[in-house]
């Protein structure tokens, strides 16, 4: 915005960068982020308020133990999708519309595999251990606590899809990387929400048999 | 998802009028208006509900309502004033003037603006239907836990509260992401960070507890919503769960919560004093850090709410330190108060009298507030009408003599009109002593025992003088608000001129015409101080050009009207609404929210 | 905050004011510097590194014991940084994206361990079943 003036140059109200070279949409992505720190706080102080309160099984580390070597294969899978969409982000800001696709998709692909992982796991917690959302208060908050994160992941996929489907239509260029951008801040956040149900749900849970 | 962008051209943006332009308005201006009008209303039935429970405690053993509907009553009353009539009102001045007084043209995101509005009106009207859908909600405005599980609220009492705030809540959280980037991006040139109007700072602070506060009881909703719906067993100990969990998840929201009602009157009040004492505001820093301060504060004094939980004396003691600790910078802001009023040529107007005794009434309720931060105290007041005393001193002395001294203060520039001064000692005069009746005896009857959302009282305790004092007290606030109504309604029509500038206020919303153009500024001002109408009447930049100018002429390109936050609003409140009524709803709901999300997303903005 | 950085040299705009010419110094330091794609890489290749460590230490809890919780929560809160500062831009963005982000996250962070302290979650529980 170090432009010279010239009189056809209508004022605007979106006129951005004027007082803090910060850009608006930016800069509300990373309020709605802040805010949602305390959403997901809110559910993790829950589930870690009521760990270990259950009162009839089954209860991991007592009757059962989660499946790590599945879980850090889909905890990995978020990880590298977040690698794929910062690939995106700059392969958009490059100008390059088909590398932009590619990784779109890819961080589509990906999170849908881990999408469909968590639906494997809960499909088995369900059938093989017996414990729904209402059998204890563990199912309860482990459900409802990754549940809502999968719904933010699912969120994030039918976005960075939109953002394809755009792209199809001619409407993604370099000069609008910012909406590539504003995606992946929203993905990457979605996946360390994940950095840190990964360790206080599934690595710090009462483990001692099954192993 | 293809949809026809843009057929609202610049024709509907230079000549706004009829009730199409009103559903599709995105100016913050006309939001500003829609909010104060709504909210004004939900503030009247939140009132009529107030008078009702008066009327039932006017004397010992009266059946003037059933238990039933004095439950709801009592609830719909708090919830009503808290979620419907003072949030809003806070957030119609916060619409109208925020972007004036920081000199911009409009808010960061004019349409999500819109957007906020309509969730905040269709949240309002589904949370008031439970009134002749089953009954209204009837646990109290904090909806403790188990009060609120199926076991004990089977109907839909509950699912209308719970879903009634959580679409609430998105109006709000929409609204506080939209401002705090107005307030960080959208700033005049040279309109520094601490050259800003105390009452955008106070408002800034403001969004930010909403931002931070309004997620905790979101989760804590959801809970309750998959507690009654999907048989989890959150709040129920006979299951592992702990009703304990609710309290401290509403409480987390609900102390912020107490700040973000009043610290925008503490900004009203902090902008009114000096244009009346004559002289800057004493302090200005102290008030502005000491609003942050609150801010912080506010997050870690939660469970003062819940010292009859028995938290053990640790966690007692440390709360109870925490929440004397937010007493200093509270203080602080009634002593720049005072310094700003000593040796001023106070000219006490309208907003000037009521600006005044908000700070008396004010402190009351905050030395009552101190006097329960102490757990030993506190166990003896909780749950008694000692308490109520205490936070309609904080509320209503508090927020809602700021508010009204902000609206006799800021109507003119909305109206354009003065309101008549005479009508609004009348109103002052009224509503001071009809508010102490009202509230001042409720302190004696709870030390003596009379416990709050009581039906009612058996005669002999000597509560029965003071509880018909209470009445006629509320009665005479009621009337005293009618001389408003009486007055607004007159004065838009008849009030003398108000001109650019009627009371000599320092600060920018006054540089332009009353009422202000579309565009508020033709050219962008260049601000060099705290109060620059008082430090640069003779720059040019601040005076504007007449208000016939249209935005073509001033150079100023508008946003386009739009009626996609309106149809977004729709889809969120009828996919709440759903959980109600049935989950077909709810798809429909998520149909139409996607659809209008992705029409406004792909509709051109300007 | 001063305005004294304002030069009159600058080109004025319709408004009759130097864009830029009132720029907050403090906020306003959004570099444009993109890391490379094989920063991007190294730092994919660190995180997964990280996550091996942790799964690792998960199973030699029964030999290293009570080291092992703040040991995971450290090597997340790694993972979680390398996140947010590259892939998220952070450590390229202006100081005040970062206040944005942290001071929430600080005050979720309080209000967890502040729950979780009044749940007892702190205090070893001698009545549970042993596991």
């Amino acid at each position: 915005m170090t432009t010279t003036a010239h009189p056809a140059q209508h004022a605007t109200v979106f006129d951005d960068h004027r007082r803090t070279g910060l850009i608006n949409r930016k800069t509300v992505m990373w309020v709605f982020l802040g805010s949602e720190c305390m959403f997901f706080g809110s559910l993790i102080a829950t589930y870690m308020s009521l760990r270990g309160r259950s009162l009839n099984p089954p209860y991991p580390g007592a009757e059962f133990s989660f499946d790590i070597p599945f879980t850090t294969v889909s905890a990995t899978v978020l990880l590298i999708s977040s690698l794929a969409m910062v690939l995106a982000v700059a392969a958009i800001q490059r100008g390059d519309i088909r590398g932009t696709r590619i990784w779109l998709l890819a961080t589509c692909g990906l999170g849908m595999l881990f999408l469909g992982g968590q639906f494997y796991e809960f499909t088995t917690f369900f059938v093989a251990e017996g414990l729904g959302i209402d059998t204890n208060i563990f199912g309860s908050s482990f459900y409802v606590l990754t549940g809502f994160h999968g719904a933010h992941v699912t969120v994030g996929v039918l976005w960075l899809l939109s953002l394809v489907i755009l792209s199809f239509r001619g409407k993604l260029s370099q000069s609008s990387s910012l909406d590539v951008e504003i995606a992946g801040l929203y993905w990457h956040f979605v996946d360390i929400v994940w950095i840190v149900i990964f360790v206080l749900v599934y690595l710090l849970a009462p483990h001692g048999g099954g192993h | 998802m293809t949809v026809n962008v843009g057929q609202l051209g610049h024709a509907v943006a230079a000549k706004p009028t009829g009730l199409w332009s009103w559903l599709t308005t995105v100016d913050h201006k006309r939001i500003g208006i829609l909010y104060g009008v709504t909210a004004f209303i939900f503030f009247l039935i939140g009132g009529i509900e107030a008078l009702l429970v008066r009327m039932q405690l006017f004397v010992p053993g009266a059946t003037v309502l059933t238990p039933d509907q004095y439950n709801q009553l009592f609830t719909m009353h708090g919830t009503t004033m808290v979620f419907l009539a003072i949030m809003p009102l806070n957030a119609a001045f916060l619409n109208y003037f925020v972007p004036l007084m920081i000199g911009a043209r409009d808010v960061a995101f004019p349409r999500l603006n819109a957007f906020s509005y309509w969730v905040f009106l269709f949240g309002g009207l589904l949370m008031n239907l439970s009134f002749v859908i089953g009954g209204a909600p009837d646990f109290g405005w904090f909806g403790y836990a188990p009060l609120t599980e199926r076991q004990f609220s089977p109907e839909l009492r509950a699912d209308f509260w719970a879903i009634g705030l959580q679409v609430l809540g998105i109006a709000s959280l929409a609204a506080s992401f939209n401002f705090i980037v107005t307030i960080i991006n959208m700033r005049a040139p040279g309109m520094t960070l601490m050259r800003m109007p105390p009452f955008v700072w106070m408002q800034f602070v403001t969004q930010w507890l909403l931002a931070l506060a309004l997620p905790p009881i979101a989760v804590a909703l959801i809970l309750l919503i998959f507690d009654r719906h999907f048989s989890t067993n959150f709040y129920l100990s006979e299951w592992g769960g702990d009703p304990i969990l609710w309290q401290h998840l509403f409480w987390i929201f609900g102390h912020p919560e107490v700040y973000i009602l009043i610290l925008p009157a503490f900004g009203m009040v902090s902008d009114i004093l000096p244009t009346f004492a004559r002289k800057p505001l004493f302090g200005y820093t102290f008030v502005v850090y000491s609003g942050i301060a609150i801010g912080f504060l506010g997050f870690i004094v939660w469970a003062h709410h819940m010292f009859a939980t028995g938290m053990g004396p640790v966690a007692d003691s440390a709360f109870a330190i925490a929440t004397m600790l937010i007493a200093i910078p509270t203080g602080v802001k009634i002593f720049n108060w005072i310094g700003t009023l000593w040796l001023g040529q106070t000219a006490y107007k309208t907003p000037a009298l009521f600006a005044v005794a908000f700070i008396a009434m004010f402190i009351i309720g905050g030395l009552s507030g101190v006097m329960h931060a102490s757990p030993p105290a506190d166990l003896q007041q909780t749950d008694s009408y000692f308490i109520v005393a205490h936070f309609h001193y904080v509320l209503f002395g508090g927020a809602i003599f700021g508010i009204t001294a902000g609206a006799y203060y800021w109507l003119p520039k909305i109206l354009g009109r003065m309101l008549n001064e005479r009508l609004g000692q009348i109103h002052f005069w009224l509503m001071l002593i009809g508010f102490n009746l009202t509230f001042f005896p409720m302190h004696f009857v709870g030390l003596n025992g009379m416990p709050r959302r009581t039906y009612t009282y058996p005669a002999g305790f000597g509560w029965e003088l003071m509880n018909q004092l209470e009445t006629i007290g509320a009665f005479i606030i009621a009337i005293s608000f009618l001389f408003f109504i009486y007055n607004v309604l007159v004065s838009m029509r008849s009030g003398a001129i108000a001109g650019n500038n009627p009371w000599g206020a320092g600060t920018l919303e006054w540089s332009i015409p009353s009422p202000p153009p579309v565009y508020n500024f033709a050219t962008l001002p260049v601000v060099r101080s705290l109060y620059p109408l008082w430090d640069g009447p003779n720059d040019s930049r601040l005076t504007t050009p007449a208000a016939s100018t249209t935005p073509e002429e001033a150079h100023v390109h508008l946003p386009n009207p739009s009626y996609w936050p309106l149809v977004t609003a729709f889809g969120v409140t009828l996919a709440g609404a759903g959980i109600i009524f049935g989950f077909v709803l709810t798809g429909i709901g998520i149909l139409i929210l996607l659809a209008g999300a992705y029409s406004w997303a792909l509709e051109p903005a300007s | 905050m001063s305005d004294s950085h304002a030069t009159e040299t600058r080109p004025v705009n319709v408004e009759g004011w130097a864009p830029g010419a009132f720029a907050e110094p403090v906020l306003a330091e959004e570099q444009h510097v993109h890391p490379t794609v094989w920063t991007y890489v190294k730092v994919a290749l660190v995180l997964a590194a990280l996550t091996a460590f942790e799964v690792s230490l998960y199973y030699l809890e029964p030999m290293l014991g009570s080291v092992v919780p703040p040991l995971l929560l450290l090597l997340s809160a790694g993972k979680f940084i390398l996140v947010v500062g590259f892939y998220m831009h952070l450590r390229y963005d202006g100081r005040l994206m970062t206040a944005l982000f942290t001071g929430p996250l600080l005050i979720a962070a309080v209000i967890i361990l502040t729950l979780m302290a009044l749940f007892l979650q702190f205090v070893p529980r001698v009545t549970m079943a042993a596991h």
